[in-house]
């Protein structure tokens, strides 16, 4: 699509504008209520204290990711391969058998030494960068719950995602995008639209999806692209609604709802450009482009930093539809597919951003719903192929990693069992993880509420505390 | 003074200990305030609401002018405008009742039984799906019967009581045989809910949010888990509620509503329904026969045997070389521990799996000897080791199982309910294998394909019926299931009696329930009611908290009003036309929403209503008036619900689109429409970026611009004076005119886009002659797949459809979904692109590339894997085509692919991508008019009704 040649003269100057639909929000906010708030949903806003992050790119790794494959060496497992794991058996969703070593090799890496497997080479040499949690908990071995658990904060109710509390506490920098994005290419990942849902939060606060195996903008946003009207012509419509208002049609009494629309689709007919703009990754430079390298992968770690650069909160990206990472049979096979996928981009995110300063204040999370187990899966008729080459999930104990704006890096936190199977040390519960992310974004999440049905509504309901070994 | 009660609570909260729920407080000694004077026949309403305006100095504002008053009853009792020559008729009936004759028709209308049924649909979180499914059917197929069941009752002005009987009782109140059975329907309010991938507790749980934030603005669901910690709810009044709804299921066959089977066409319907039904019933029914008696098998009971007592390495070998059953093995390895299993006919097995391996003999041979062994087990006593003691049991055993007449004692064993062989018809997917299960859900698929289709005069209620046995509940201690703590019985939340709670019993808890709310002695229901109402007439209610009557919730505004209103209400028998109508003639309604300065300074979010407040369109009323003053709007009498944003765009009412809770269109949903999720009980009102794309660019409205601006005639000034008539049903004042004028004057036409080189389509692909036939342009358009009917899978066609990056083949044996390119020049090209099945299921698809001059070019089959597809140099004429086309590999299902080709001239560069250059129907430019026309649309006017 070609800029549009068209300059909005000076009552429709960007300062201007956002200047006068700052005030009318400011007006709207006066009104709101708690709770029923008639207020821009998406007006920037400050956090309870200095943040150390800004914004979020969770990297959901859906399916589960084995820990044991890649940030939690287990060579206490090769001991056992083929025999049964000493110590109680704990309850995965389906029957797994015996020792399963990892076929992967670590090694340590980077000055820190932090050890990653062979499975994720360039994410290795990021090694400094990373935060590893190994502790992690979850609460359930099945996906669906898992999934509503590690993005709403509760397994089973309909409750916000972490991305609609962040736009709900925070707002977004940039009008013209949305605030909350969820990338995910070829379709959407298990229990869909639920995992970026606004559940009681102003819609606004919801995830927009786009599929990023589409590769043209106009794909990815509804409505961004008009072939009937000439942009002269939508400025001039403008003008014109604008001009009706000015001259008192149909008697409307004051009220800033009314220069807040005006304003809202005066950015509308800039969206058209500057989103385009954000979501075409033409205009990155050949090296950057190669830097994450031309794959649908890259592709979308690329688009999500420039949503990220240019204002939204929150941007997830998604391995893919379903639950791409779920390597129940052919673990090694699978495993080592999907990481080749997404290795190179995940480095080139860590490193563009850095290089951008950006990651200085933005904070990346890359993990699963929960790992696997390092116990073999046994043949279950209609659940798996029967190959006895794959793991079960796993929620007692798996790893993700945190990189970027106020995380401690080039270290593991907490640890697991001999084997990987259950947290024992400092175990992080996915309510922690929630805390502590909100802590990094600049928020107490007893704090960060939201009143509905007469109670105070968050993301970690009655749970969760700040883990302090996370935090430089 | 009147007000004293409710100062009292506002100024000092805690001087009342316990400050009760203002829902739940007895009714207020009625009194009328003294009337501020002027008018003798003033509306009781306007007189509360002066003596508060009073209390703080403050004027009631003038009443409206008289096409600002048509334009907000039409709003606020139908949901549409009214049209130029309605407003110019209201304008000439100088008459004293002419607007009294006006609600009278308004009321009547089928219009506002629309508008209003769509406000109760909030509170009936309503959706036409049931929300994530996985690979089940997501659709409910008969949602609509709930919604048409609420146009029908409101239009009949249904007394509310009696509304909320049927609602939550009516298969008790209409058992089978008797009249009125079409009133099931209204179960829906129940029904509808989301899904929760079946998991009970959480339906029930919506449904005890739907009752009792729905109709009692209590928070009872936070009792799930722990007692409410602000209001008197505990654990054990949820519980009370979830025994009442626990104590009922849908119905295998849902009841038919309506006027059933009409003719020769609808039996032949429901024949082939029961035909389909019936295969997923016989499938499931042999296949899981077969299972049984495979595990019967002699071969089959040693495999377990084993595998049962086996350690991790050697159960896993087993599982490798045996079709071992995983739930078999391990009930099997806990049945081992349990008393069953001490019965004498497994004493030489325990034996012998307990024994090491040097004492195996020794250890047979003793439990041989003990006293009372039955003789058939002297058959053991050649064992020599595990398996072959494991060979000779599963010997006896299969003996017994196949009717072996002297171990009928071991038969009665294997056949008691706690053994691990035994497995209900409930357990029956715990029998089936893989391919039975896929085979099992692609018959599922088809019988519900074929419901998708049902006429509407077969339609069916989404309806509960009791159980003959209802379970004893208790409560679930931290809301898990697995740790029960006491029995409760089914009841009313104690609060609602003062802390008495009353018993309803399982049997028939659903109308004892719905019969205790409507008490009209008992203020909730009724205060619940009426305030809910007064938000949808005056933007907020009385309490800004609909949903909550608590101790937390808002308190009313005017709590005498509040009660006055629920008390008139009731009185006048549950009518919710008398009470429209006694609110809309109020003067408080009809006066101007321009606030005073005063008001304006001590009263800014205008709780104490000195003027109306100004409303903005919700989504329902944005689209209707949008399609109402373009292409027309049509008046449906309900049915099956249709999708709004698939082209051709249908032209009804908003209330009878497609509402798929899980995947509401972005266009939707940036006007705030209702998140069907749980009940809504006020919609958000945002303004954002995208809700302005939509109206530039959707085109949906493009559509209605073009044929508004395509409607008018006469020379400028006529057509400019015509278009405010239409959109804002008067004429423009001379400034509008000549701005309208000067848009025209200035206006640059956008040149009409190249026509798109790329089509979707399909068709039947003849594989003997390699030849596409009957190849049809898909007509259908949902914003991101062309599709060949506007809600799919169909019978005929099943999933086809075709996106930017990808599609689905149809149903049929070789019918096909085609991306056809017409050459718009001579040359040589290239084609490349990469063809993928990325379902790990399913039997792939095949593909191939023809071209109208050569014929076949290339072909390929994928399955779980891509393919590159490059082809070429080929030769094309100007006008020549391409077909990319994809047929299913055989079994239809699964069948999704991702496949966007691409082609590029040789010599010129020329690159045509089929994923980039994707696109819905084709766009007309707008012409000067249709431009203007659009510019109506965007304006303030056009979203707000003052």
């Amino acid at each position: 699509m070609n800029p549009p040649h068209v300059q909005f003269s000076a009552p429709f100057g960007r300062r201007h504008f956002l200047a006068s639909v700052g005030t009318a929000m400011g007006l709207l906010a006066l009104r709101a209520m708690a709770g029923e708030s008639q207020a821009n949903p998406l007006a920037p806003r400050s956090s309870t204290y200095r943040p150390r992050a800004k914004r979020l790119i969770h990297l959901f790794m859906n399916g589960g990711p084995s820990h044991i494959d890649s940030f939690d060496p287990k060579p206490e497992l090769a001991k056992y391969a083929g025999k049964p794991l000493p110590g109680p058996k704990l309850l995965t969703e389906r029957p797994t058998g015996s020792a399963f070593p990892s076929p992967f090799k670590f090694k340590p890496c980077g000055q820190s030494g932090l050890p990653v497997s062979d499975l994720f080479p360039k994410v290795a040499q990021c090694a400094d960068m990373l935060c590893v949690v190994r502790s992690m908990q979850s609460d359930t071995p099945n996906h669906e719950p898992a999934l509503m658990l590690m993005n709403c904060g509760d397994q089973r109710q309909i409750r916000p995602s972490l991305g609609s509390w962040l736009v709900h506490g925070l707002g977004t920098e940039c009008a013209n995008l949305p605030g909350f994005v969820s990338l995910c290419p070829g379709g959407l990942p298990v229990q869909e639209g639920q995992n970026w849902q606004n559940a009681f939060l102003p819609a606004a606060c919801q995830g927009t999806h786009l599929d990023t195996l589409a590769d043209s903008p106009t794909q990815w946003i509804e409505n961004l692209k008009n072939e009937a009207v000439s942009p002269a012509t939508q400025k001039a419509q403008l003008a014109f609604a604008r001009k009706l208002q000015s001259l008192g049609g149909g008697s409307l009494p004051p009220d800033p709802r009314l220069e807040g629309r005006l304003g809202s689709m005066e950015l509308a007919f800039r969206m058209q450009w500057e989103a385009s703009d954000a979501l075409d990754l033409a205009r990155e430079d050949q090296s950057t482009r190669d830097l994450y390298g031309d794959t649908i992968q890259g592709r979308q770690m690329l688009l999500a930093r420039r949503l990220v650069e240019r204002g939204t909160r929150v941007v997830q990206v998604w391995t893919g539809a379903g639950q791409p990472w779920d390597s129940h049979d052919d673990l090694e096979a699978n495993h080592r597919r999907l990481a080749k996928d997404c290795d190179q981009a995940i480095a080139a995110l860590l490193i563009d951003l850095k290089r951008r300063g950006l990651l200085e204040d933005t904070l990346v999370l890359w993990g699963g719903e929960f790992g696997r187990t390092p116990t073999v899966e046994l043949p279950t008729p209609g659940s798996n192929l029967g190959r006895l080459n794959g793991r079960d999930h796993n929620p007692y104990g798996f790893s993700v990693w945190l990189a970027g704006g106020g995380v401690r890096t080039g270290t593991a936190v907490g640890a697991t069992d001999a084997f990987g199977f259950k947290a024992v040390e400092k175990p992080v519960h996915v309510h922690d993880l929630h805390a502590t992310i909100l802590h990094l974004m600049g928020f107490d999440h007893e704090k960060l509420t939201f009143r509905l049905a007469g109670r105070d509504f968050r993301l970690t309901d009655v749970h969760g505390r700040v883990v302090q070994e996370m935090l430089s | 003074m009147f007000l004293t009660g409710w100062l009292f609570l506002l100024t000092a909260p805690n001087a009342e200990p316990d400050a009760q729920a203002w829902g739940l407080k007895p009714w207020m000694t009625q009194t009328t305030p003294a009337q501020p004077a002027q008018s003798a026949q003033a509306n009781p309403i306007d007189n509360f609401i002066r003596v508060a305006l009073q209390a703080k100095s403050l004027q009631p504002a003038p009443a409206a002018d008289k096409p600002t008053l048509l334009r907000r009853v039409y709003f606020t009792l139908t949901g549409l405008p009214p049209t130029a020559e309605q407003v110019d008729r209201f304008v000439a009936d100088t008459s004293q009742d002419a607007y009294g004759k006006v609600v009278e028709t308004l009321l009547a209308s089928r219009e506002h039984a629309e508008r209003w049924a769509r406000h109760w649909l909030d509170v009936a979180r309503y959706a036409d799906s049931k929300g994530y499914a996985f690979l089940e059917d997501r659709h409910f197929h008969f949602a609509w019967t709930y919604r048409d069941w609420v146009v029908g009752a409101l239009q009949a002005d249904m007394p509310y009581d009696r509304f909320i009987h049927e609602q939550l009782a009516a298969d008790l109140l209409h058992p089978p045989g008797s009249e009125g059975r079409d009133n099931l329907a209204a179960l829906g309010f129940l029904t509808v809910g989301r899904r929760f991938l079946n998991n009970q507790h959480d339906i029930i749980d919506d449904r005890i949010d739907v009752v009792t934030r729905g109709l009692l603005g209590l928070t009872v669901a936070c009792a799930r888990c722990h007692d409410h910690k602000s209001e008197p709810i505990d654990q054990s009044d949820y519980y009370g509620l979830f025994g009442v709804l626990a104590a009922s299921k849908e119905p295998k066959e849902l009841p038919l509503v309506g006027k059933g089977p009409a003719n020769e066409a609808d039996q032949r319907f429901l024949s082939e329904q029961q035909r389909r039904d019936k295969a997923v019933a016989d499938f499931t029914t042999a296949r899981r026969q077969f299972r049984l008696d495979q595990l019967r098998q002699a071969d089959s009971l040693r495999d377990h045997l084993l595998a049962s007592v086996a350690n991790a390495t050697d159960r896993t070998e087993l599982s490798r070389t045996k079709e071992l059953n995983p739930h078999l093995v391990e009930r099997l390895e806990a049945y081992w521990d349990t008393k069953p299993a001490e019965n004498v006919w497994w004493s030489v097995w325990q034996a012998g799996r307990k024994a090491a391996p040097d004492k195996f003999s020794q250890a047979l041979q003793e439990a041989l000897a003990k006293p009372g062994v039955p003789v058939p087990l002297q058959a053991l006593s050649a064992s020599s080791n595990l398996e072959s003691l494991a060979t000779a049991q599963a010997a006896l055993l299969a003996g017994a199982l196949w009717g072996n007449p002297q171990l009928g004692d071991l038969k009665k064993i294997l056949d008691s309910p706690d053994s691990p062989w035994v497995f209900t018809r409930e357990q029956t997917g715990k029998l089936l294998g893989r391919e039975d299960r896929d085979q099992q859900r692609d018959l599922q698929r088809q019988a519900d394909e074929w419901r998708a289709i049902t006429p509407p005069s077969l339609a069916r209620a989404l309806a509960l019926e009791e159980l003959p046995e209802p379970p004893a509940v208790h409560i679930f201690k931290r809301g898990n299931p697995s740790r029960l703590g006491k029995e409760v019985p089914c009841a009313l939340p104690a609060c609602l009696d003062g802390g008495t709670p009353i018993e309803l019993g399982a049997k028939g808890g659903r109308l004892a329930l719905a019969k205790s709310l409507t008490r009209p002695d008992h203020p909730l229901l009724a205060r619940i009611l009426v305030n809910r109402v007064w938000q949808w007439h005056f933007g907020q209610g009385l309490s800004r908290t609909p949903s909550d009557c608590g101790s937390t919730g808002d308190l009313p505004s005017h709590p005498e009003l509040l009660d006055f209103l629920a008390r008139e209400f009731i009185r006048q028998g549950w009518s919710l036309r008398k009470l429209h109508r006694l609110i809309v003639t109020s003067e408080t309604f009809k006066q101007s929403s321009q606030p005073s300065d005063a008001a304006q300074a001590i009263d800014p979010e205008n709780r104490l209503l000195s003027h109306q407040n100004l409303r903005r369109l919700d989504w329902e009323s944005l689209r209707d008036r949008l399609v109402q003053v373009g292409s027309g709007l049509e008046s449906s009498t309900g049915g099956p619900p249709v999708p709004l944003l698939t082209t051709p765009y249908p032209r009804i009412r908003t209330l009878y689109g497609y509402v798929d809770r899980q995947q509401i269109p972005m266009t939707v949903r940036v006007f705030d429409a209702a998140n069907s999720d749980t009940h809504v009980a006020k919609r958000s009102e945002t303004i954002t970026g995208l809700q302005g794309l939509a109206l530039l660019n959707a085109p949906l409205v493009l559509e209605q611009a073009r044929a508004l601006g395509a409607s008018v005639t006469g020379g400028s000034s006529d057509r400019v004076q015509e278009l405010f008539r239409r959109v804002f049903a008067r004429l423009p004042v001379e400034a509008e005119l000549s701005a309208a004028e000067k848009f025209l004057a200035d206006f640059e036409t956008k040149p009409p886009a190249p026509p798109s080189l790329w089509q979707a389509g399909m068709g039947q692909w003849d594989a003997k002659a390699q030849k596409l036939l009957h190849y049809q342009p898909l007509k259908h358009f949902t914003g991101q797949a062309w599709q060949p009917a506007p809600l799919l899978p169909t019978p005929d066609v099943g999933r086809l459809s075709l996106t930017a990056i990808g599609g689905i083949p149809g149903n049929k044996p070789n019918q096909a979904v085609v991306r056809r390119f017409t050459a718009p020049e001579s040359g040589i090209v290239m084609i490349d692109g990469i063809l993928r099945h990325p379902d790990y299921r399913g039997d792939g698809v095949e593909a191939c590339l023809v071209s109208s001059r050569h014929g076949l070019l290339a072909s390929w089959k994928v399955l779980q894997e891509e393919v590159g597809t490059k082809v070429g140099p080929i030769e094309v004429q100007k006008g020549d085509t391409l077909d990319w086309l994809v047929i299913s590999g055989g079994d239809p299902g699964y069948d999704g692919f991702l496949w966007s080709p691409r082609l590029s001239y040789q010599g010129t560069g020329k690159m045509h991508d089929s994923g980039r250059d994707f696109s819905g129907p084709e766009q007309v430019p707008l012409n000067p008019w249709q431009s203007l026309a659009q510019a109506l649309l965007l304006s303030n006017e056009f979203h707000f009704v003052p």
